[in-house]
């Protein structure tokens, strides 16, 4: 068999206009089609970032109903408590302060959850707000009378339910985050997070053992 | 709509056929294009225009990149519907969301999914989009997806929004999804042509150096740009392609809205106000997805041929004229009335009249839905909306009666699930055990969109649960089978856990798996024998083997592989097992609430929504 570059008569004939487009330009349409690849796949990474941080944003979401309807049940919770415990009205202050402040902080944690300063302040605020709640309840015990009060059972009984679903949000939550964070931090993924500025997110930790033994549930 | 489900359902399966024939000829004119711009170009030199090599270099580059980025895209898009919603700029609306309005709008979608049979889908709202529109998206009833723009939500009336959402819906009821999402495949693919040619022109023009490579340099810059231009030719087609096929389904859907609420004055409502605010929208991935929407969503220029909606004057006057003709459709109509009469145990029931009634919607159905989410008592509502409460739900309705059986399953998820949720579960289960049967498929459907606000492990944890409880071999009533696997199946697209399409299968190859349903539907009649062969003879080709299965070869590992395998039925096949079903239920003279749940349950498995008993 002659050399595999041996070209025939009739191969050359075929081969000229390819040959004229020259090798240069056969490089350079490669090139292209390479180019486009690449497009596609930096754009795949890309979306899937963007994707996986709006799962966790969407997470949040359901956070903060749950978050707003504990933050709406406290005012009742303090006022069926008021009539009861008048020599009290220090432990009630604190509730209600603290509720505010988680509020607040819960409404700048829902506008960007993305952000890991917003995240912290309201974990340090819903801790406080934790303790303030278990002071109150501990107290509560302690009268009999408000602790039979059919409204203050009631209250009772969707604060603990509220509780509940809070946590399974919080579990749905950091598996999101961790998601994210996991995909931001493995190559390849992670040159384009660098590239394009996606954050590391925090994840939603209740600190405060007190907090998370008055939940009596543990996720 | 005289023609049935699974008609609609072929009807436009062949389109898809159309469709690709469009592409097809498309992507051969552009080659042709691109060659003879070489072809004849100054560096040829046997003076001939026939390079067959040339001819193969270019077709081969060119289907490279088309298919390569159709492929990229189809493959995103398997994910379902709430891709393009991502796309568009979608956010997802909570179904306890504080703002009056959006309330309204989940309450408008979540009536209409009941009164459809069909799972609430997720509901995005366009948040930068003022114009009013609306589309959907997925490949089947059971990951659709429906947005709006905030518009819509805004400023339609009650009305007027159930007029565009019924829109919406009747897509997703004549299979209209799938080929959309095909399209935008392969409009994509096109798209990236005109990439490739631009990165070929800044090669081109900006390469300096030797005098050699400028000759290059320009030539293939010449070749961007022509590139560029087909590239734009070929994005005409894929306008003209989307325009040909959605203007004809739009003047269809719109008929079957108005057939489905009985109420023209809303749709007519929201074109008008259209006409006067107009459905444009901001968004620059419009061009992409412009074929689903609700109203034409790019600017004015695009008219006539390329328009991807028929004008709004025109639709206007249409719907006034169907509202003025007398509209003699009692067909739907009497078909409720059959199957009202079902639920009295009554009627011996027809098949075909059951059948019939598949991918139905009317505005009876509508009230009764209605009426029927007015009453619900507010612990299930409040359950069924939020992740928790809609984990705790499906535990709920699965736990049995019996003791023995009771016990059995807590035990079994004591030692896989948080207490917290077992509690909760426990404390419910008498509430969704006072409904009656044939609330509990509509409340699996409404707590559809908060299980797919679960992350991915507690999806795994949760469908692990439900496979275990489903598959405890005869531990469990058929209808919470059917019911537990229905949540899996609904699910799983979502969480990427199986893909939204599943390859077809003849009907051959689905017999074994068509007798082993129909074997344990037969076992819910007083004479299983009997009742299987009056089902069976709906099928096609059955063979003289073709007889009830003995009970120990009945187990619901065995169905729960059968009607995976269904799942891949073709639409005539589909069909034909329905009425099979149907059938063998009634042999007893009598279908009663139950058992026509299962056989919803069990049509939804073939994609197939039946509406409930109205």
């Amino acid at each position: 068999m002659q050399g595999l570059i041996h070209l025939a008569e009739e191969e050359r004939k075929f081969m000229k206009p390819i040959l004229a487009l020259s090798g240069t330009v056969i490089g350079l349409i490669l090139a292209a089609v390479f180019g486009l690849l690449v497009i596609l796949i930096v754009g795949g990474m890309y979306n899937t970032l963007v994707k996986l941080r709006n799962l966790f944003k969407n997470a949040f979401a359901q956070i903060d109903v749950q978050l707003k309807r504990r933050y709406d049940l406290i005012p009742n919770l303090v006022e069926t408590a008021k009539g009861y415990l008048k020599h009290e009205s220090g432990t009630l202050e604190a509730v209600t302060q603290a509720r505010n402040v988680a509020a607040s902080c819960a409404q700048t944690a829902a506008a960007n959850p993305a952000s890991g300063s917003a995240m912290r302040e309201l974990m340090g605020a819903e801790a406080a707000l934790g303790g303030a709640l278990s002071k109150l309840l501990v107290t509560v015990e302690a009268y009999p009378d408000l602790k039979g009060n059919q409204n203050m059972i009631s209250l009772m009984e969707e604060l603990t339910s509220t509780e509940n679903k809070i946590a399974f949000a919080r579990q749905a939550f950091n598996d999101a985050v961790t998601r994210y964070n996991t995909k931001r931090e493995t190559f390849p993924t992670n040159i384009i997070a660098g590239i394009f500025g996606f954050e590391a997110a925090e994840l939603f930790e209740i600190k405060r053992a007190e907090e998370r033994e008055n939940v009596k549930v543990s996720f | 709509m005289s023609t049935d489900f699974w008609a609609r359902q072929e009807k436009a399966r062949r389109r898809t056929g159309v469709l690709v024939v469009y592409f097809c000829l498309a992507v051969v004119l552009l080659i042709t294009g691109v060659y003879f711009i070489l072809a004849l170009g100054p560096h040829d030199e046997t003076g001939s225009w026939w390079h067959p090599d040339l001819l193969m270099l270019v077709s081969v580059g060119m289907m490279a990149v088309i298919g390569l980025g159709s492929f990229v895209r189809l493959s995103q898009l398997s994910a379902g519907g709430s891709v393009v919603a991502d796309m568009l700029g979608g956010r997802l609306v909570h179904p306890e969301s504080r703002d009056q309005n959006e309330r309204r709008l989940m309450n408008v979608v979540q009536e209409m999914a009941i009164a459809s049979g069909v799972s609430v889908p997720p509901v995005y709202v366009m948040d930068d989009e003022a114009g009013i529109n609306a589309f959907a998206a997925g490949y089947a009833p059971s990951d659709a997806v429906i947005g709006v723009t905030r518009g819509c939500v805004q400023k339609l009336t009650r009305d007027e929004l159930q007029g565009v959402i019924a829109h919406e819906f009747s897509h997703i009821l004549n299979g209209d999804m799938r080929l959309n999402i095909k399209l935008m495949g392969i409009i994509f693919g096109i798209i990236c042509l005109t990439v490739v040619a631009r990165i070929l022109m800044r090669i081109g023009f900006y390469s300096g150096g030797s005098r050699d490579r400028n000759q290059a340099g320009a030539a293939l810059g010449v070749l961007g740009l022509a590139l560029f231009v087909l590239g734009w030719i070929g994005v005409f087609f894929g306008n003209l392609i989307q325009a040909a096929i959605s203007r004809e389904r739009e003047h269809l859907a719109d008929s079957s809205a108005v057939q489905f609420t009985r109420n023209p004055a809303g749709l007519v409502g929201a074109l008008k106000k259209i006409a006067g605010i107009g459905s444009q929208l901001e968004t620059k991935r419009a061009g992409e997805a412009s074929h689903m929407f609700f109203g034409s969503s790019l600017s004015r220029t695009w008219a006539g041929l390329f328009a991807t909606h028929p004008p709004i004057e025109e639709r206007i006057r249409l719907l006034d004229a169907s509202f003025q003709e007398e509209v003699p459709e009692s067909a739907p109509q009497a078909s409720v009335e059959t199957v009202a009469g079902l639920a009295s145990g009554s009627a011996a029931v027809k098949a075909k009249d059951v059948a019939a009634q598949a991918g139905q919607l009317s505005a009876a159905q509508i009230n009764h839905a209605h009426q029927f989410l007015e009453c619900l008592p507010s612990e299930i509502t409040t359950a069924v909306h939020e992740p928790f409460g809609a984990v705790a739900a499906i535990y709920a309705m699965l736990l049995g009666d019996d003791p023995d059986l009771r016990q059995f399953q807590l035990q079994l998820l004591g030692t896989r699930e948080h207490p917290a949720l077992l509690a909760e579960a426990e404390k419910l289960q008498p509430i969704f055990a006072a409904q009656p049967s044939r609330a509990k498929l509509p409340l699996v459907e409404l707590a559809m969109p908060a299980l797919r606000q679960l992350s991915h492990a507690q999806y795994r944890d949760f469908s692990e649960n439900l496979r275990q409880l489903a598959e405890a071999d005869r531990k469990i009533d058929l209808f919470e089978f059917a019911l537990a696997r229905l949540v899996r199946r609904h699910l799983a697209p979502h969480f990427g856990d199986a893909p939204a399409e599943v390859p077809r299968r003849s009907a051959f190859q689905l017999m074994p798996s068509a007798r082993i349903i129909l074997s344990s539907l037969a076992r819910l009649n007083p004479d299983p024998a009997a009742a299987f062969h009056q089902g069976a003879r709906h099928l096609p080709k059955t063979t003289p083997g073709f007889d009830l299965l003995p009970e120990n070869a009945n187990t619901m590992v065995e169905v729960s592989r059968a009607l995976d395998q269904l799942a891949g039925a073709r639409p005539a096949f589909a069909r034909s097992l329905v009425k099979a079903c149907t059938d063998t239920i009634s042999h007893d003279g009598v279908i009663d609430e139950h058992e026509y749940e299962i056989l919803r349950a069990l049509c939804d498995t073939l994609d197939c929504p039946l509406p409930p008993l109205a």
